[in-house]
């Protein structure tokens, strides 16, 4: 039986169109959703997590309907993608109380809200109101409510937004080690790196239908097909540019205001090259982006530019 | 992994955590405030010959759609209903938690309203079937804001207000249809109609029952 199954499943808020016929499977392990805002990774996420119903076709999780079965919600644990809370409540509250509701009884709730609370890293904050939190202690606090009940699938979504860099690294770490501790876990964002960071198979979202599903690093290949920019901004553009001319695998060389960018089949060789050109003519380097190493990439790669449409 | 909770754990659970949230913020000093206003007119309008009863039925108009409108209406507003939605409920529990913590904390406050209105200056208020009447009425109002926010939870407080309203309207007037206003019912069961306090009991659990109904069938099928 797979964890989690959808079978022509679309999801309509009156005229608009969430969810399109999306038939997926998924059988356990970690698992990226990867689509831009509004593409309908949270609708998904809600749906699995039984908050909303198939406006058409059947999506079970464990086996049967999220939305109308309890004893399924009661082994899914839903981090959801906004930042408010109970924000009244400290914690601990919060925590316990979520315990409670999936089915931990009473005496047990508290203990297993603080053994959450401790796998996130949360315990020292866990008597103070969440009204004075930062964002990436509220995701903390979410993800202590969603793991606080054991459940075997974990739905995570956008669990890294508006977290700094060493609270996210942090998360990652820690929702890794679930895990491997056997969770089945699905984490959505609209970050490629911060996906990952956390998972290399994923299913890519676009306009509420699944574009692309597997390897995270077999869909890069993809993308590295295609000519990779790179934008070196730094005092001497046009020396730099004059440098890499002449280069097989340049296959083209724009000028922005203190800025090149560079176009090229073979991404390694032209870093290779490019540091060269800076060592060779003392270039001083403002900034240094590759505006491909994003999602934005991904989705003009597999739409064939109808991302921007 | 966890079964369910049963619905008993459940409606209790969410009452208690339903009660600390309300008990945190502004709303108690306001709803006491609020309760506290048939006082300052209680005294005048007996003089007068009038009853401060009707001014705590204006109580009544306001606080549970503070309380009960409130607590449903910002939990889909500010989205935190997924906490609630997404755990292993029947889902009407979630409605009867919230009633269970907030009607009698409303039943309380209209009640020491009518009490301290009595002691301020209009002694009509201090029979204790007026006060059970108030106290029953405030309970059947929050049922009935139950049921208004189920069907419209984004605008759950205004148009509760506007419902409870329509009601008291209701209650005034002479035909028959007065029979479905809780502001009649509480009326009768204090004993200032003509229908008796049976037919005022009768009314607020044929009300209450109704809007109960109609709250647990809407939330068993809202999505959020």
């Amino acid at each position: 039986m797979s964890v989690i199954e959808a079978q022509a499943c679309s999801k309509w808020y009156g005229h608009v169109l969430g969810i399109s016929d999306i038939t997926w499977k998924l059988d356990g392990g970690i698992i990226g959703l990867l689509g831009p805002n509004g593409a309908g990774k949270s609708t998904l996420m809600k749906m699995v997590a039984g908050l909303l119903k198939p406006s058409r076709g059947t999506l079970s999780v464990f086996g049967a309907s999220p939305f109308a079965t309890a004893a399924v919600r009661a082994r899914i644990g839903y981090a959801p993608e906004h930042e408010k809370t109970w924000d009244e409540l400290t914690p601990r509250e919060l925590v316990t109380s979520m315990a409670e509701l999936s089915g931990v009884p009473r005496r047990e709730a508290t203990q297993a809200a603080e053994r959450a609370l401790e796998t996130m890293d949360m315990k020292a904050s866990m008597y103070r109101r969440i009204r004075g939190f930062s964002k990436g202690m509220r995701q903390r606090v979410k993800l202590a409510t969603a793991i606080a009940h054991d459940p075997d699938l974990l739905l995570l979504d956008e669990p890294l937004t508006g977290v700094d860099p060493m609270a996210r690294a942090d998360i990652v770490e820690r929702i890794k080690r679930l895990a491997a501790a056997g969770k089945t876990i699905v984490v959505s964002s609209h970050v490629l790196y911060e996906i990952e960071a956390l998972t290399s198979e994923i299913v890519v979202i676009y306009r509420g239908q699944v574009l692309a599903e597997g390897n995270v690093y077999e869909i890069r290949k993809l993308i590295d097909k295609q000519p990779h920019r790179i934008r070196l901004q730094c005092d001497q553009p046009r020396a730099i540019a004059q440098a890499l001319a002449s280069s097989d695998h340049v296959a083209r060389l724009a000028f922005e205001r203190d800025a090149v960018v560079i176009e090229t089949r073979d991404p390694d060789r032209c870093y290779d090259e490019l540091a060269a050109a800076v060592l060779a003519q003392n270039v001083v380097v403002h900034a240094l982006a590759s505006p491909d190493n994003n999602l934005g990439a991904v989705f003009d790669y597999l739409t064939g530019g109808r991302a921007d449409d | 992994m966890t079964n369910p909770p049963s619905a008993l754990a459940a409606i209790l659970s969410i009452a208690r955590v339903t009660f600390r949230r309300s008990t945190r913020g502004f709303l108690p000093a306001i709803a006491a405030v609020i309760s506290l206003l048939p006082v300052a007119a209680a005294a005048p309008i007996h003089k007068n010959g009038g009853s401060a009863a009707e001014i705590v039925l204006l109580v009544l108009v306001i606080l549970p759609p503070m309380f009960v409108a409130s607590s449903l209406g910002e939990e889909i507003e500010d989205k935190t209903a997924a906490y609630l939605w997404s755990r292993p409920l029947a889902r009407w529990t979630i409605i009867a938690g919230k009633l269970f913590a907030l009607a009698p904390t409303c039943a309380a406050f209209v009640a020491g309203s009518a009490i301290a209105s009595g002691y301020a200056g209009d002694p009509s208020l201090l029979k204790a079937g007026v006060i059970t009447a108030f106290a029953a009425g405030a309970i059947a109002m929050c049922c009935a804001v139950a049921g208004v926010a189920s069907i419209l939870p984004r605008h759950a407080m205004i148009f509760s207000i506007i419902y409870l309203l329509l009601d008291l309207t209701i209650g005034s007037v002479g035909a028959s249809m007065h029979y479905a206003s809780i502001a009649y019912a509480i009326r009768s069961i204090a004993g200032d109609t003509g229908s008796g306090a049976v037919t005022g009991v009768v009314g607020l659990v044929a009300i209450s029952g109704f809007w109960l109904t109609v709250a647990f069938r809407r939330i068993a099928r809202l999505e959020i």
